[in-house]
């Protein structure tokens, strides 16, 4: 028998209200690569920042290379040769990527920093493991994946020999994921031992030797990746059978909003929107289909007003609403789920009752005297009675909204949005970040808001959402539309071509 | 003007300058490690009166530049229990420091000195720029311009070659960062308000040692934010920060010399002239980013 490189025993977490780790046995092997999945909230990463040293577990011991080991700073945890990748990264945009790796480190020329040293062994890192980083350029100049590979090279520079990585993929294009795995399975194959903390089970099923699934912060087992299949590892996950059936298709009615020929120049003189046309019709999505960053940031924000088109029309029942201020948008009946919930959506700093009414506090029966005075009982009764339509769970309406969850976070908005009956909803990235149970619930209430008449533009990187709920489907690339298609049996392999930019017409 | 007017006008601008040389370092040095030092003011006038006291009675220049030193690490503490460990907001904790430095330096003040002994005297030699020295440039300036000389190219190459320096520039970025490798970002920052204290204070004790040669209420009369000014207009870098205090130095100089000429021009206006040029630098620079994290607390650890 093979003795496991890492054991954890009895771990235990407590937050203030919440039991995060409940007594979690957890063992990893020398050499593979260990998936740990499960729902946003299941514990992983409680469990792998105890490992990192970030936590103190209240109860528990973990067992490294067979000796007992306390990790109580991260310090102590990189000693040990354990180095962790955090989902938000842990980098200096003003400094260059080499002394982001050196940082904290001991120079072998102390007390000088260097750095032509460092250079020399980070180029000589970065060639063994195949992660291509310039060490000289600063990381505020570097994309996301660049930037995740600096924390690569940081945990691999200090010798770790176990990296843990949080979800890695959540902020990488897909090709940028793609060359992650590579760089996975080159580390495998040097010999490094790589846990993998992710709630995507096509990932999971991708790259993993192993897979542990916890749920509510316990273990619910762990299978040997090659013998199980997606099916049983999603039932483990979410405790029954989650089976996404795309929605019964609607034809559409009449034409709601019209987008004619809209260009956006971004302040960097890069094209970010060419060219774009469409329309929104009664009773149907549109599901704009694309990776992040070709162009959808900012037609979302020309469709609701939050940034005047270069050149172009936007019609809005026949009206002439280009270069109208957000402000008219909404008054006209446009609802806007944001890409950034937490920045553009919510304040966190309010209670949910207060971000329930952000658009509507002017209005009776909120207010009277065109807002000089507050109705505090309607306010609250309006809260109640969303909270119960929309299953916001808190511990009240008074609750501040950076205390809820994602899901909960994400109703609120979806509530205010949808309880003022708009005319056209645009929902960019509805679920990211969400978990199994509150994707499916923001889907059904989309659909049910389509079915009473809206027309719903939905712009999402997730290919999976986009088949779910649209009736026609646009393709995104470099700020074009690249093609229309219809959202009943869609051509799959076509949709992939064209978000990649291939293949337009012929 | 003859040579010895443009000598007398160089030695009056690095007067001016040292003070604000001290301060700005040790705004920058706070700064670079992740806390806005805007007490810089009151611990300026802390350093002036200690400096004043110190020398006047033990008749020693020098002894007075050691008790500015020690007062200085005394500001830097309170700032930081305030700033650091409660932690209380930077900006707020600064100027409450401020009003509390005026009124109890003008305290002690008064309790202390008795009337017509706040000069200090010709027995105390640290003023270098007496007649003994006359024709002799390098001779009259101040020792202590030489110390703030010496100190901005120390903390230059301390910042941006070494490896304390690049923990400390991490700690004005991202303490999280800083954290995680393993740092103690409260300690480290009392640790860096002490020095900035320190520097403060010397700002405060080179005005009133080797220029003013005495102490009244506020002598500072806002100085220290010149100083902090300097640090915005000389991006947070060492050396750049210190040829902006010269510019600044430069401008109350020649106020000063503007005013002995004498022509009929009321000299308030000629005395308003640092701070327009202050005024007018931060207005030119526009935005400038420094260290991302200046101001914020660390709640982590």
């Amino acid at each position: 028998m093979v003795t496991s490189l890492l054991v954890m025993k009895g771990i235990v977490k407590r937050f203030p209200g919440l039991l995060a780790n409940d007594n979690i046995d957890f063992e990893v092997a020398p050499g593979e690569v260990h998936a740990l999945l499960g729902e946003n909230g299941a514990g992983k990463s409680t469990l792998m920042n105890i490992l990192s040293g970030l936590y103190v577990p209240d109860a528990g011991e973990i067992l490294l290379r067979g000796k007992r080991v306390t990790i109580t700073s991260p310090k102590e945890a990189i000693e040990l040769g354990i180095g962790m990748v955090h989902q938000h990264f842990m980098l200096i945009p003003a400094m260059t990527a080499a002394e982001n790796i050196i940082l904290g480190l001991r120079s072998p020329k102390e007390p000088w920093l260097g750095l032509a040293e460092a250079e020399t062994r980070i180029r000589a890192l970065s060639e063994r493991y195949g992660l291509s980083v310039n060490p000289r350029t600063k990381v505020s100049e570097l994309s996301v994946g660049e930037q995740q590979r600096v924390e690569l090279l940081k945990a691999l520079y200090r010798d770790a020999d176990l990296l843990i990585l949080d979800e890695p993929t959540a902020v990488l294009t897909p090709e940028e994921a793609e060359s992650l795995f590579a760089i996975i399975h080159r580390l495998a194959g040097e010999g490094a031992t790589v846990i993998f903390i992710s709630h995507k089970l096509k990932e999971v099923m991708r790259i993993s030797d192993r897979v542990t699934i916890l749920r509510h912060g316990r273990i619910i087992g762990t299978v040997v990746t090659a013998e199980a299949t997606s099916a049983q590892l999603a039932t483990m996950m979410v405790g029954r059978e989650v089976l996404f059936e795309a929605f019964p298709k609607s034809g559409g009615g009449s034409t709601v909003m019209a987008v004619k020929n809209v260009t956006y120049v971004t302040a960097e003189g890069k094209k970010a929107l060419e060219g774009v046309s469409f329309d929104l019709r009664e009773s149907e999505v549109v599901g704009i289909a694309g990776v992040d960053g070709n162009g959808q940031s900012q037609l979302a924000r020309i469709v609701t007003g939050l940034l005047p088109p270069a050149s172009g029309r936007i019609e809005l029942l026949g009206q002439d609403m280009t270069g109208k201020t957000a402000d008219c948008f909404i008054r006209a009946g446009v609802a806007h789920i944001p890409e950034d919930r937490n920045k553009m959506g919510l304040s966190g700093d309010m209670s949910i009752a207060e971000n329930l009414v952000f658009k509507s506090i002017d209005q009776p029966p909120f207010s009277s005297l065109k807002g000089f005075r507050l109705h505090h009982a309607q306010v609250r009764e309006h809260a109640l009675k969303l909270a119960g339509e929309y299953d916001i769970r808190s511990a009240g309406v008074n609750t501040f909204c950076r205390n809820l969850s994602g899901g909960n976070r994400q109703k609120v908005i979806l509530a205010r949005e949808l309880s003022q009956t708009p005319v056209v909803l645009v929902a960019v990235h509805p679920t990211r970040g969400l978990d199994v149970g509150a994707t499916d619930f923001i889907h059904r209430q989309i659909i049910d808001a389509r079915d009473s008449g809206c027309a719903v533009l939905l712009i999402s990187s997730d290919l999976d959402e986009v088949l779910r709920l649209s009736d026609r489907i646009l393709c995104i690339y470099e700020g074009k539309i690249m093609a229309e298609l219809s959202g009943k049996e869609p051509d799959l392999e076509r949709i992939g071509l064209l978000m990649a930019g291939k293949g337009a017409e012929e | 003007m003859t040579d010895q007017a443009v000598l007398q006008f160089g030695l009056a601008v690095l007067r001016a300058a040292t003070p604000l040389a001290f301060c700005a370092l040790g705004v920058l040095l706070a700064e670079r490690a992740g806390v806005l030092n805007i007490a810089v003011e009151g611990m300026m006038l802390c350093g002036s009166l200690a400096a004043v006291l110190t020398a006047v009675l033990t008749q020693n220049a020098w002894l007075g530049v050691v008790a500015a030193v020690v007062v200085g690490a005394v500001t830097g503490l309170v700032l930081g229990a305030l700033v650091v460990l409660l932690p209380a907001d930077q900006v707020v904790s600064g100027i409450a420091f401020n009003i509390t430095a005026q009124g109890l330096t003008s305290f002690i003040y008064k309790i202390t000195v008795i009337r017509g002994v706040q000069l200090i005297g010709p027995a105390t030699l640290i003023s270098l720029a007496g007649p003994a020295a006359r024709g002799n440039f390098l001779a009259s300036i101040s020792p202590l311009t030489y110390v703030a000389l010496v100190l901005t190219c120390l903390a230059w190459v301390f910042l941006f070659r070494t490896g304390p320096g690049l923990l400390w520039r991490s700690l004005g970025e991202s303490a999280r960062a800083s954290h995680a490798s393993g740092m103690n970002v409260r300690r480290a920052r009392m640790a860096v308000l002490v020095l900035s204290g320190v520097l403060c204070a010397l700002g405060g004790a080179s005005l009133t040692l080797a220029w003013v040669r005495s102490f009244t209420d506020n002598i500072t009369m806002g100085r220290g934010f010149i100083a902090l000014a300097a640090v915005y207009f000389g991006r947070w870098n060492p050396l750049l920060a210190v040829l902006s205090c010269l510019l600044f130095g430069a401008g109350e100089a020649l106020a000063f010399r503007a005013q002995a000429l004498g022509s009929g021009i009321n000299p308030f206006y000629y005395l308003m002239l640092p701070y327009v040029l202050t005024l007018l630098a931060v207005g030119l620079m526009g935005r400038a980013v420094g260290p991302k994290e200046a101001g914020k607390p660390y709640l982590g650890g």
